[in-house]
Parts: C-alpha cells; structure tokens; sequence
C-alpha cells in the first residue's frame, strides 16, 4: 500500500522532507511512502501527521492530500500522478506564497422573544433570527477581509469561513480581523493559521 | 450528551488541523481508506468546542456539523 502525502513542484522537495519518497509527474512531485498498513484513524496521528505536513508547508508550495489518501501500488500512483499532474500543477502554481486562514465567527447576542416559549412561531422566529445574524456576521467577516482575501469557502459546519490570504500578509491579516471581532461584543470571533491550503486544493480545468 | 468546554485558541486551531486535514486536502476519488471513528475531536463551535464523538451522537439536521 502508498500512502500519499502532499503534492509539490517538481524539484522543491529535498531527500530530508520527511524521509518520503518522491514520483515525478510533469510539473509536479507526489510525496509519499510505502506501508503495510492503513493510516492510523486516531487524533494524536491525525495532529502528528498535520504537524508535519504544516512544517513542509512552511518552506514549500504544497496541495496537501486528504489525510488517509492511499493507493494500492506503484502502478496505481504513477496513473493517479499522470491523471491529475497538469491540474496540480495549475492549482500549485496559484497557491503558491499562498496559506489558508479559518475564521470562526459566532454571534453571541440571544434573539429576542416574540411569542411565549415553547410555541412553535417562537421557535421559528429564534431559528431564522438566528440564521440571518450568522450570515449577516459571515457578510461582515467576508467584508473585513475583502482586501486580503483571494478566495474564500464556508465551511460546512457554516460557521467558518477558510480564507485564502498571502503568506506574507497572514499575520497582519490575522491581527486585523481579531482586532476587528474584539470591537463586536455581539460576536465572537477566532483566526486559526496559517495553515497549508487544506481548503483550495480543488482542481481547476 | 456529555460535552467539554476548553478555553479559546489552541485548543481549536488543534480542531482546525484535524478537520481540515480529514475533510480538505487534495481529493482522489474512492481511495481514503480511513476511518475516521477514532478520530474523537468534533467541531460544535466555540461556545462547545471540544467533544468525544462517541458522547455526542449523530449532529441533529440543520445543526453543526461534526467530523
């Protein structure tokens, strides 16, 4: 079995990366090993393996495969390579100098009451009220950061927001928009990052 | 449901990390060959921020979803 790690430009990864083994693949590098066994399903591998992979991102452009990506054998990874070689190598290309920030946004005001509790109106008008603070909230979030941000996916939990931004501006980013959520008492916010682009790695045809 | 609440910061980028690394990344289709059952960090948003999935349960519809 080969477990597959992360994708870099081909020539940018080192014999140290990682101790991983390295399948060229026109413009593009897969990084990965050789196991007899599946990828450990605990979180301490799951943090362990994200630690790594955060470090390799650090000093090289890099799609980071989904955690527990594997292949059968050598054959299976050089047609998996070939397949997708082009449209890594696009997506790396504008990734690169790029990271990934998460934005938790949360509103903390509760809504207000309008029909005795328990009744189902009331429960409604909570749900909606609710909804639309959030997306109001989201919208001001996508707003705050629309000078940094290149591009930017909800979550689906519907809560974060994961922000592509320049590597060299992720930290003044990051203050500027915990700044930003200090000065809303009817929201609380949290920035995560950088992180490697865990969220922009779809292929671009 | 038993649910534990940790202090803000890096106890949720440690969340952060682990969703995304389970749940984005580069998409190969049909060949993660994982389970994701010991996997025992679930995202219920800052105010519930850390759980056991196993004490949780199911993520009731329209609620927040859990990896």
């Amino acid at each position: 079995m080969i477990r597959l790690h992360a994708v870099v430009p081909r020539g940018s990864a080192s014999e140290d990366d990682w101790g991983l083994r390295r399948h060229d693949a026109g413009a593009v590098t897969v990084l990965y090993e050789e196991t007899a066994e599946p990828p450990a399903g605990t979180r301490a591998a799951v943090v362990e393996h994200g630690r790594r992979v955060v470090a390799l991102a650090d000093r090289v452009p890099l799609l980071p495969m989904r955690y527990g990506t594997t292949v059968e054998d050598a054959d299976e990874l050089n047609a998996v390579a070939e397949d997708h070689a082009d449209a890594w190598g696009r997506r790396l290309t504008q990734l690169t100098g790029r990271c990934e920030l998460v934005v938790h946004v949360e509103v903390t005001l509760p809504p207000e009451p309008v029909a005795p509790a328990g009744s189902g109106r009331a429960y409604l008008h909570r749900r909606m009220t609710q909804v639309r603070r959030q997306d109001d909230a989201l919208d001001d979030v996508r707003t705050v950061m629309s000078r940094w941000s290149e591009e930017l996916r909800l979550l689906p939990d519907g809560n974060r927001l994961a922000v592509l931004v320049s590597r060299a501006d992720a930290d003044v980013t990051r203050a500027i928009v915990e700044a930003w959520g200090r000065s809303r008492t009817d929201l609380e916010v949290v920035v995560t990052g950088p992180w490697p682009p865990f969220s922009f790695c779809e292929e671009l045809s | 449901m038993t649910v534990e609440r940790v202090p803000v910061g890096e106890d949720v980028a440690l969340v952060d990390l682990v969703d995304r690394l389970i749940g984005g990344g580069v998409v190969v289709t049909g060949d993660v060959l994982l389970s994701l059952a010991g996997v025992d960090l679930v995202y219920l948003g800052l105010r519930l921020v850390l759980a056991p999935a196993h004490d949780v349960g199911p993520v009731p519809a329209g609620g927040r979803a859990g990896r």
